[in-house]
């Protein structure tokens, strides 16, 4: 891109005051009379159109349903026992089982993915598949996954099972005793679920999904919370300075964008947006602010976290580093990426940095 | 109601404020905020479509969806950034939208006209980039689109594009490849 100003800043859409009249005038009429807007010259086509689609849908619905096939990865049961244990679906998808772990595959098919987090915990990252449906039941807790990266967790708790969802990026729903609770990136959201009376065999058993209690128990089943961090007295919430710094660095404001980043981690220095905060500190201050020295700090922060910046991160601290000729760092730094992204997209400019320090 | 002036900077109502007036049926507020915020929605959307009508349309909206759920903005210090989220995920639907018509047949795709694009003052090399880019947006994918736009033209970060698409991060890392890689293509035909 354009070093200095962004290109947005040459392509506008200045209006006269007269424009600005006329589509508040129809932005007004609209607000007033919340009618669909029909009447239009498409209407007709968009009509046949919309009458096509409809046929191409029952058409495609009839042929996917002709002849369901059982995946290959239908009642497959994932164990991990002291050690971590990754899986790769054929979909993008990736599951990380934290050891002492099990994760079940109800069903593993190109429309629709279910699994069940039986216990310990598991991060999933899953990419966004037009027309898959991508469902994890844990406890009695049905979590609906658009494409995001998050973990759930199932423990033993006094009254039944503690199911925690934790959500690192984009967000889910979860649905537990018939409410649905969305989570959004850096929420966590539990619940405690009351035992089943006979816990059902991992793989062997199907349907129903997600379990519900026992008809007749009494269930101590109290109500899921959100925990978003928010203090009711004091500083800002990290949510609040966040959006604070998004909104200066946008506005070109790269010193407030940096103050707002830097209260976010001097205030809640481990929320979960603190990584992302931190790396855009790094940025600002490298590319912004003239400070090399001081995004090094930050930058090394965001390297240390497990956000999807990571790569980006280190690659940073390897130019910062030979930029200000300190070549044991940027050697060290060199090794951590090379390590981590062998084929990463900065490999190649990585690998020709500090090449005397080699 | 008769258009009033209503100042877009200096010391006026925050943003909050202003939230809270139109949500307490203040019938000045909602035209304070698109006063504040014509600018950001219609340069954003005409960036984002490429064509003057286009971007009026889907300016017009952003606006209207606003005001029919600003009781479910939770952040209105975040107001701005709140628009710009409606914005881009208005025109991912639009553009998709748009696709569907031509692959029906019933509209013509079109590629943009970039001297409507670009300003006169922009230097050289700016122009070339931004030729390159809306010369071929029509031919991509809706979500690489506006991947690509937001991602060069306004600059913003991989986290944000994720978070106003509401896609993950990955999701919008192999749609910029994907772009890019295409623009990459292209541009190499052109030169050769």
């Amino acid at each position: 891109m354009t070093e200095g100003r962004k290109l947005s800043s040459y392509i506008d859409h200045p209006m006269t005051e007269a424009d600005l009249r006329r589509q508040w005038s129809e932005i007004e009429t609209r607000i007033e009379k919340p009618a669909p807007r029909f009447g239009r010259s498409f209407l007709v086509p968009a009509l046949a159109g919309l009458s096509l689609a409809v046929l191409m849908v029952v058409v495609a619905v009839t042929l996917l349903r002709r002849a369901p096939i059982a995946s290959a990865w239908d009642g497959a049961v994932f164990d991990s026992s002291a050690d971590e244990v990754s899986v790769a679906l054929a979909d993008g998808s990736r599951i990380d089982l934290e050891p002492v772990s099990r994760v079940i595959v109800r069903e593993g098919s190109a429309l629709s993915v279910r699994l069940d987090v039986h216990k310990g915990a598991a991060r999933f990252d899953v990419p966004h598949v037009t027309g898959r449906s991508f469902h994890v039941f844990a406890g009695g807790v049905k979590i609906r996954v658009v494409g995001t990266r998050f973990t759930v967790s199932v423990a033993g708790a006094q009254s039944g099972k503690r199911v925690t969802v934790s959500v690192q990026e984009g967000a889910v729903e979860a649905e537990s005793g018939g409410e649905t609770t969305p989570v959004r990136a850096g929420e966590t959201w539990s619940t405690v679920q009351a035992e089943p009376k006979a816990e059902a065999l991992p793989a062997a058993q199907p349907e129903p999904l997600p379990s519900a209690a026992p008809p007749g128990d009494v269930v101590e089943q109290p109500a899921p919370v959100v925990v978003t961090s928010r203090p009711t007295a004091g500083p800002p919430s990290a949510q609040e300075l966040f959006e604070k710094g998004n909104v200066a660095r946008q506005s070109g404001d790269a010193a407030g964008a940096a103050s707002a980043y830097a209260d976010l981690l001097r205030h809640h220095p481990t929320d979960a947006r603190a990584g992302l905060a931190s790396f855009e500190l790094g940025r600002l201050k490298m590319d912004q602010l003239g400070d090399l020295r001081g995004a090094v700090g930050y930058l090394q922060r965001a390297a240390n976290a497990s956000g999807a910046f990571r790569e980006d991160a280190l690659a940073r601290l390897v130019r910062a580093h030979d930029t200000m000729g300190d070549t044991v760092r940027c050697a060290q730094a060199k090794t951590s990426y090379l390590t981590s992204y062998p084929s990463g997209v900065h490999a190649g400019a990585v690998r020709k940095a500090c090449q005397n320090a080699r | 109601m008769k258009l009033r002036a209503v100042a877009s900077s200096g010391p006026g109502p925050t943003d909050p404020e202003l939230v809270a007036a139109a949500i307490a049926g203040e019938r000045w507020a909602p035209e304070a905020i698109f006063r504040r915020y014509s600018r950001l929605v219609n340069g954003l959307s005409f960036r984002l479509m490429g064509s003057r009508a286009d971007a009026d349309d889907l300016a017009q909206d952003v606006f209207v969806q606003a005001f029919q759920s600003l009781h479910r903005l939770e952040n209105r210090q975040s107001l701005s950034s709140w628009l710009c989220s409606i914005t881009v995920r208005t025109a991912h639907k639009r553009i998709r939208r748009l696709r569907l018509m031509t692959r029906l047949g019933l509209r013509r795709s079109e590629a943009v006209n970039f001297d409507a694009v670009v300003s006169s003052t922009a230097p050289p090399e700016v122009q070339v980039e931004v030729r390159g880019i809306y010369a071929i947006l029509h031919e991509l994918p809706a979500e690489d689109r506006m991947a690509l736009v937001l991602r060069r033209v306004e600059g913003m970060a991989i986290a944000e594009i994720a978070a106003h698409l509401e896609r993950s991060v990955a999701t919008v890392k192999r749609r910029l490849k994907s772009a890019e890689a295409h623009l990459a293509r292209r541009l190499g035909e052109r030169h050769d």
